[in-house]
């Protein structure tokens, strides 16, 4: 029994789909899709569902994160209804919906959103201004040039304290997911622990690490921008932490690594933010057509963290104190900010969309193994 | 093609300029909905002048196999009726000709240019014998059969064509000779000096019956029509099927197989915002159902299988035609086939979600693909109007005045319109329509003259 609901697709078109209900239910988006497959079929499905107002039915689907947002099913639909523009609203829909007490609700309205990232910054600054060492010898200046003013201390144990309260969170939201998408599997699939590690390996390398999904678009630039984002981000925070052992533990790693570093990954990710932020500027492709504000913040607050970075190791080279301290402080909000809010933003993807295929794939696999247990994986027929 | 660009490509010599003549009616379409229409104002006592731009009146339904749901036989109910208005003492024929330019002066008095455009025939000579078209060594593709056979360069459009005389083909034409030295009368009827005329009429009324184009099927990528030889339009079916069939036999393109295993797919080019035309044809879903049973009268081992968004069966008798399609064991699958490819041997896959079993995505292997295209609107009409504007809707239809009350008076007082240049509709709306223009016509014309 399901209880139609209409107000739960208004709702979702506030995110991004303003014109799903002008779906007629054809099948072409879900034909045309090059990731949709045997099992896990859609768009089509979650049109239906959202449009009934299943709401389980959408939370529970592990193929919201199996989609790409390739845009073919957007760019061939007859009804013009955007299915690729549903999927990516659900997805923001979903993330609210996962995180702990729902606050993600926050950042995907607009007021409350620009509300809280003003005092999550202030924050920030307040922060790093009350701990401040005015009183700072030339010779120290000279030697620990720039964080004369702001102690390196600080920041490492600042950054550790907002490590664990990030990764606190998102495993709670994880595992908010995780009983949400068992909802969808008709019996809890056990499986054997081996089984779990294995898939759970197989993800990180094909679908973290590599992101084979990804290639199955037609547009392999977005597919290269996607990774210079992905494995820059990645990289600078592998810097960071060389930089990390290297002050803390006394392990001693040069820091022309950290710097080398910190270099190549600063450029992927300038480029990867810039290539999105392009692309939603130009609106060419489907993906780029409607863009909500917290697209924006993500590639913003990313693009910024990149080049506040790359410029700070310009102008301290260059011999600017006064612009690489000031750039420090607006690095160090930024990151702030992108940390912190990263379980209940966009960054968010990052940890739901290995989980959902995790899940999806270990469960398909056992319920392949006990046939007639679970509908969802259906043979095709030819 | 407009007639200028026709006229300046083609004819280098003077038009020929003819003196003013006067009708009550003037009907742009040979169609059956004019053609209808102009033998009910002719039977009522009216003049009436028909222009046909093809070589033959006819229009559309003398291509056809058979009409739904009746399975009547289509050119056994259309060509009686182009003799018919052919013969007719009160109407008078302009064919391979265009309307140019209407003036409206008054109620009741339309100015019209009409060109005819020279067939190299001369017509009151010809005695449409084909011995031209025996001795002519050019063959080009045939518009009759959507070119799937072929037609010489000097050619009788088709064996009912009304009237039955040759025309020349200048696009491809030699200038040989040959078909001069062929022709049995004396002079030969091949006439090169012909020129187009311009015919200057004065009407009372006019009726627009210029119907529709067909999508072109091509514009729908995912589909690889023309790319694809084995991907056809349902129009290259209907005449695979009809008793004038070009080969006897239905053959797919590629390799001249017999296919066993036939694709239908619904609303290409219908329902369709990404190729501007977001209306139902109406008439796709009878006559790709038509077809299917034909096929299984035709090749009783064929497997026929339909993809359809919704089937539309709402006219009288059509739910029932559409059960019996069901019953004879034609496939109907609930789907827009979303993209087709082709194999080596030319066999097609076509990729679609089987949504009335779970939503399955599927595969299906077809040797044959039919496109059931859509119908768009003949635009050009529009622009003859000099002075005033002829309503159009947004996809390009003819705007009645009232969709209700009065479905046949366009926006321009006196003008009226009937069959599919109004809107996609089948054989005997359209007759209606002719029939139902042909009155308000006649009432208008009693009105502006004072008859009452």
């Amino acid at each position: 029994m399901v209880r139609v609901d209409p107000s739960f697709v208004e709702r979702v078109k506030k995110l991004g789909a303003f014109d799903i209900t002008a779906c007629y239910n054809c099948g072409n988006c879900t034909a045309i899709c090059p990731l949709s497959s045997e099992g896990h079929e859609f768009p089509r499905k979650l049109i239906r569902y959202s449009i009934l107002g299943m709401e389980n039915k959408v939370i529970s689907a592990p193929e919201l994160w199996l989609c790409y947002y390739c845009g073919e099913c957007t760019d061939t639909c007859p009804r013009q209804a955007d299915p690729g523009g549903l999927m990516m609203a659900l997805r923001r829909y979903a993330i609210s919906k996962y995180s702990v007490g729902k606050i993600a609700r926050i950042f995907y309205d607009k007021v409350a959103a620009a509300f809280s990232w003003t005092i999550l910054s202030l924050i920030a600054l307040i922060g790093l201004v009350m701990f401040m060492n005015p009183n700072v010898s030339a010779s120290e200046m000279e030697q620990n040039f720039p964080f004369c003013f702001i102690g390196k201390e600080f920041i490492h144990d600042a950054g550790l304290v907002l490590g664990v309260i990030v990764v606190a969170l998102a495993l709670v939201n994880l595992y908010i997911m995780y009983r949400s998408i068992s909802l969808g599997y008709s019996r809890r699939a056990k499986g054997s622990v081996g089984l779990w590690v294995k898939n759970l390996v197989l993800t990180l390398i094909r679908e973290v690490a590599a992101q084979l999904k990804y290639t199955k678009c037609e547009n392999k630039l977005r597919y290269i921008g996607h990774m210079s984002l992905f494995w820059g981000f990645v990289g600078l925070f592998i810097a960071t932490i060389t930089g990390f052992l290297r002050d803390y533990y006394d392990i001693m790693i040069p820091p022309e690594v950290s710097l080398g570093l910190g270099v190549i990954f600063g450029i992927l990710l300038i480029y990867g933010s810039l290539y999105y932020m392009v692309g939603r500027f130009s609106k060419k492709e489907a993906y780029a057509k409607y863009s909500h504000h917290t697209d924006w913040v993500f590639l913003w607050l990313l693009f910024l963290t990149g080049i506040t970075g790359f410029l700070i190791t310009i102008f301290r080279f260059m011999g600017y104190p006064f612009l690489t301290y000031v750039l420090l402080l607006v690095h160090l909000v930024v990151v702030f900010d992108l940390l912190i809010t990263a379980p209940f933003t966009k960054f968010s993807h990052a940890i739901y969309r290995p989980l959902a295929i995790w899940l999806s794939d270990t469960m398909d696999q056992l319920a392949r193994e006990a046939p007639g247990e679970k509908e969802a994986v259906a043979e095709v027929s030819q | 093609m407009s007639v200028k660009s026709w006229y300046e490509r083609k004819y280098y010599g003077e038009i020929e300029d003819l003196p003013e003549e006067e009708y009550d009616v003037l009907v742009i379409g040979g169609g059956i909905a004019g053609i209808q229409a102009a033998l009910d104002l002719g039977d009522m006592g009216f003049k009436v002048v028909l222009v046909e731009k093809e070589p033959s009146i006819g229009g559309f339904m003398y291509k056809l196999s058979k009409t739904f749901p009746t399975m009547d036989c289509a050119s056994c109910i259309a060509t009686p009726r182009m003799a018919q208005v052919f013969h007719h003492p009160m109407i008078d024929l302009l064919i391979y000709s265009e309307v140019e330019e209407i003036e409206k002066k008054g109620e009741g008095d339309f100015r019209v240019k009409v060109l005819e455009k020279p067939r190299f025939v001369d017509s009151s000579r010809c005695t449409g014998c084909g011995q031209c078209e025996l001795a002519c060594p050019v063959i080009v593709p045939h518009e009759y059969d959507w070119g799937l056979a072929g037609r010489k360069a000097v050619y009788i459009p088709f064996d009912t064509a009304v009237p039955r005389i040759a025309v020349v083909d200048l696009d491809h034409c030699i200038y040989c000779g040959q078909c001069e030295r062929a022709c049995p009368t004396e002079p030969p009827s091949i006439d090169f000096t012909q020129v187009p005329k311009i015919h200057h009429l004065k009407v009372g009324a006019i009726i627009i019956a210029t119907g529709f184009h067909l999508f072109d099927a091509r514009l729908k990528e995912n589909y690889h029509f023309g790319e694809y030889p084995n991907v056809i339009h349902a129009m290259h079916m209907d005449r695979l099927l009809a008793p004038t069939r070009p080969y006897h036999a239905i053959l797919r393109p590629s390799d001249g197989k017999e296919p066993n295993n036939i694709a239908y797919i619904l609303c290409v080019g219908s329902r369709d915002k990404t190729v501007n035309n977001p209306n139902c044809s109406q008439i796709c879903c009878m006559y790709s159902i038509k077809q299917a049973q034909l096929i299984m009268g035709a090749l009783p081992l064929a497997d026929v299988t339909i993809y359809y968004i919704d089937i539309r069966a709402f006219g009288k008798a059509f739910e029932e035609f559409y059960q019996q399609a069901k019953d004879m064991g034609i496939m109907l699958v609930k789907g827009r086939v979303a993209k087709i490819e082709q194999k080596e041997n030319g066999d097609l896959i076509v990729w679609y979600e089987d949504i009335e079993n779970g939503g399955k995505l599927c595969k299906a292997e077809h040797d044959l693909v039919v496109l059931s295209v859509g119908l768009l609107p003949n635009k050009e009409i529009a622009n003859v109007f000099k002075g005033q504007k002829l309503e159009v809707d947004d996809v390009g239809w003819i705007k009645p005045v009232d969709e209700n009350a009065n479905p046949v008076e366009t926006s321009i007082r006196g003008v009226f319109a009937a069959g599919t240049a109004l809107g996609p509709k089948d054989i005997p709306d359209s007759v209606i329509e002719g029939g139902a223009a042909a009155m308000q016509c006649a009432a208008y014309l009693s009105e502006v003259r004072g008859r009452h």
